[in-house]
């Protein structure tokens, strides 16, 4: 009896059910699609970012950073450690490989008055299981603007002048014995704006370092910081076994800077935190912003189902009339109306959440020019949201009818 | 027809009046709906503001420095006047380099304005003991020079230089993954008076806030022949990148929510509508023609939406207020243009709404609704 009430009831299916449809399938849609790119968004957000730098730094494990005021160093510090070339793709081998998206060596030296740094600019950096795999300074420091050309990676002769060298394309400058020939004069980068850029292979023939390089940059993608990765980053002694492995496993800029320098012989590698701090508070507030959104609808579409409920309970009167007359109790009018719009609502969402995920891939598209990723917990997230939704909707408006008398809802006067 | 207009007047009143509780459903949802979209048509106009100054607080994007790099030095007294004419400055701090020994070996030693340090490397994060406010006599130092002097929190250092010793306490270990990570941060006069130049500076940086034009706009008008002050490209760059990003975000968000809002007026002013079919028969049946009866309708869902409309952006200026200070800490300005943009929206959807109920109300049998 109860099924058959409430089948009746759909499929007698007149305008309300649906427009409850499609006001819960419209916001579980909306639900899903930010929820989901909510949960990605921080991947998207990281490689936008990436335009701020390379946020984690790979030096050898007794050297420290040197000290560059305006482009000029200020004590160097005099110590001749050094890092292997060799081992460089060890950067894209850790756990997190996947959020390792460019990295780049570097060795500077001084010769014939020039400040010469020496890296790749796009070369298959020989990583295993991905072979293609490119990596350099073209893609670690996309706001580099170069006038010219880059020069071919490994190339003995030809070099990129900083702009403030006011050397000229074209012009053949005289360095140790060699000359090279300038192919690309560099723009928008304040601390190599007096530097001639060389390959690495061409910096450590100069250098007579075959092999060695000073220090590599790398760019992460990574997860905003939280009260744990901050407590890491402080002490990392002081977690006890489950945080550390939480935060072992979670792509902190810490943790990922803490697996590089286990996988790299002889490397401390370190947050570089200027870039990851900045790029983890605009992170946050995107998406504080979306889960503000993903209430606000939630808010509004609850209200709409409630208004349209209040008016269907409104004409359905004398049905609750009838029903409570025939000798049904409160609980059970109240199942059988949450019943009905619950079979409503499991489709609404389920429908709902697969359009919201293509919505999020399409918008995601628009915005950031990539798919985001599939989050499966958007899935019972939004059919769990559609079905508060109709909780929060329904049992209002049933509230305010279920409890007036049979005969005067009958005889339809007060 | 005087005598039409009057009755006309008095069937919208009485049936706004008499209807209570489904007048106040249409008027409660547009004025939701109207509060939404006002809410946000406020934040997006001024969301620009927000997040430029939001990304500005990452750190500095302007660095002077002197024009002769050579041993060069900035007077500080010039810079301050300079400092003091820029508008949007945010933040500043100067900086004094020098190497000096101490006791263990040679490092360099940087004096900053430790009241300012803060505000312009809001990312320098302390591994033990805490910030020094100011006073000459304490100092920071950066967590790799601390392991190589083996200094710790609490530590008297004795800085050496032009053979005189100045004490200073060590406040904090801190460490940013930069050169910060290998200096000793003491206050900058104490750093002149130690290497002897006090009143001049090796650099400076500052916050100036807006996008990357207004930026270059304000340093144009700056004309120093010693001093030099250059945009940090990348910094501002990126942040239009990610400007554009968020407002079309919030772009599509304001829009999602209105598109939910307007189907939930929809909803509620069909219900609505559908329930007073039969009372819409029966002014047919009374010869009204459909075009009088349309006026009427209209004019009774237009009263009750530009009332509640006005009333709901009002209410969405207060939320925007919120929303603003949820996302960005800050309020929202005040703008009279998404006041009326939003009435307008909001009445656009809700005449939107009516027109589907409206429609069915009208082409039905008049006889088959008033038998039912």
């Amino acid at each position: 009896m109860f099924f058959r009430i409430i089948k009746s009831s759909i499929l007698r299916s007149n305008d309300s059910k649906i427009l409850a449809f499609l006001t819960i399938f419209l916001s579980v849609t909306l639900i899903a699609c930010m929820l989901n790119i909510t949960l990605n968004i921080g991947d998207k957000v990281a490689s936008e970012l990436r335009s701020y730098g390379s946020n984690i730094v790979v030096l050898p494990k007794s050297r420290n950073l040197s000290i560059e005021i305006g482009g000029k160093e200020f004590l160097p510090l005099k110590n001749d450690d050094y890092l292997l070339e060799s081992d460089l793709h060890r950067i894209k081998e850790i756990f997190w490989r996947n959020n390792i998206t460019a990295f780049a060596p570097f060795l500077s030296l001084n010769l014939s008055g020039y400040d010469i740094l020496g890296t790749y600019f796009d070369k298959v950096a020989g990583v295993s299981d991905e072979p293609d795999f490119r990596s350099g300074v073209v893609s670690l420091y996309p706001f580099w603007v170069v006038d010219g050309r880059y020069p071919d990676d490994d190339s003995m002769d030809a070099v990129l002048a900083g702009v403030e060298l006011g050397l000229k394309l074209g012009d053949v400058i005289n360095l140790g014995d060699k000359n090279v020939k300038v192919v690309g004069i560099l723009h928008s980068s304040e601390n190599e704006s007096k530097k001639i850029i060389t390959s690495l292979k061409l910096a450590q023939a100069l250098a007579n370092k075959p092999n060695l390089i000073d220090k590599a940059e790398v760019a992460a993608m990574t997860i905003p910081e939280n009260d744990l990765s901050v407590k890491a980053r402080r002490d990392l002694e002081s977690l006890d076994a489950v945080a550390y492995d939480k935060w072992y496993c979670s792509a902190y800029v810490s943790s990922i800077a803490y697996q590089i320098s286990e996988e790299y012989p002889n490397a401390a590698a370190k947050a570089v935190l200027s870039v990851s701090e900045a790029q983890s508070g605009i992170t946050k507030k995107i998406q504080s912003l979306m889960g503000i959104a993903s209430l606000l609808s939630l808010v509004v579409s609850s209200i709409c189902i409630t208004s349209l409920m209040s008016s269907q309970m409104y004409r359905r009167k004398k049905e609750i009339g009838l029903l409570k007359a025939l000798g049904a109790g409160n609980f059970i009018i109240y199942m059988q109306f949450v019943a009905e719009i619950f079979v409503v609502c499991v489709v609404a969402a389920l429908l709902g959440c697969v359009l919201g995920y293509a919505l999020s891939f399409a918008l995601s598209y628009q915005i950031f020019g990539s798919f985001v990723g599939m989050s499966f917990m958007v899935l019972p997230l939004s059919v769990v949201f559609g079905f508060l939704i109709c909780i929060i909707g329904s049992i209002l408006p049933l509230k305010s009818v279920i409890n007036s008398l049979p005969a005067e809802v009958l005889y339809g006067r007060k | 027809m005087v005598e039409n207009k009057i009755f006309f007047i008095k069937a919208v009143l009485k049936s706004i009046l008499s209807s209570k509780s489904a007048s106040l459903v249409m008027f409660a949802s547009i004025l939701f709906g109207a509060a939404i979209s006002s809410a946000f048509i406020n934040l997006y106009t001024d969301i620009d503001k927000k997040v430029s100054s939001e990304l500005n607080s990452y750190g500095a994007n302007v660095v002077i420095s002197p024009v002769n790099l050579e041993n060069g030095y900035i007077n500080e007294n010039e810079l301050d006047q300079i400092l003091s004419k820029v508008k949007n400055l945010k933040a500043s701090n100067k900086y004094l380099f020098g190497v000096a020994n101490l006791g263990v070996s040679n490092a360099v030693v940087m004096g900053v304005e430790f009241a300012n340090l803060k505000k312009i490397m809001p990312y320098l994060d302390l591994k033990s003991g805490e910030f020094v406010t100011g006073g000459d006599k304490f100092a920071l130092i950066g967590v790799e020079l601390a392991k190589q002097i083996g200094a710790k929190t609490g530590d008297i250092i004795e800085i050496l230089a032009n053979n005189e010793v100045h004490k200073v306490r060590i406040k904090g270990v801190v460490y940013d993954g930069q050169k910060e990570d290998n200096l000793l941060i003491i206050s900058l006069s104490l750093a002149g008076e130690i290497f002897g130049k006090s009143g001049l500076i090796s650099y400076a940086n500052a916050i100036i806030n807006g996008d990357h034009e207004s930026i270059l706009d304000e340093l144009n008008l700056i004309n120093s022949k010693d001093i030099k002050f250059e945009i940090i490209g990348k910094i501002s760059k990126a942040q239009g990148v990610i400007l554009d990003k968020i407002k079309l975000l919030m772009l599509l968000i304001g829009l999602t929510i209105l598109l939910i809002t307007s189907v939930g007026i929809n909803t509620t002013l069909s219900s609505i509508l559908f329930s007073r079919i039969k009372e819409f028969a029966l002014i047919r049946s009374l010869g009204a023609s459909k075009q009088s009866l349309l006026k009427l309708i209209l004019s009774e869902v237009f009263v009750v939406c530009v009332s509640g409309a006005i009333l709901g952006a009002l209410f969405g200026y207060i939320l925007a207020i919120f929303l603003g200070h949820i996302i960005f800490f800050s309020g929202v300005d005040f703008s009279i243009y998404s006041l009326v943009l939003a009435v307008i929206i909001s009445l656009v959807f809700a005449l939107g709404a009516s027109f589907y109920p409206i429609k069915k109300s009208l082409n039905q049998n008049i006889a088959n609704l008033l038998r039912e």
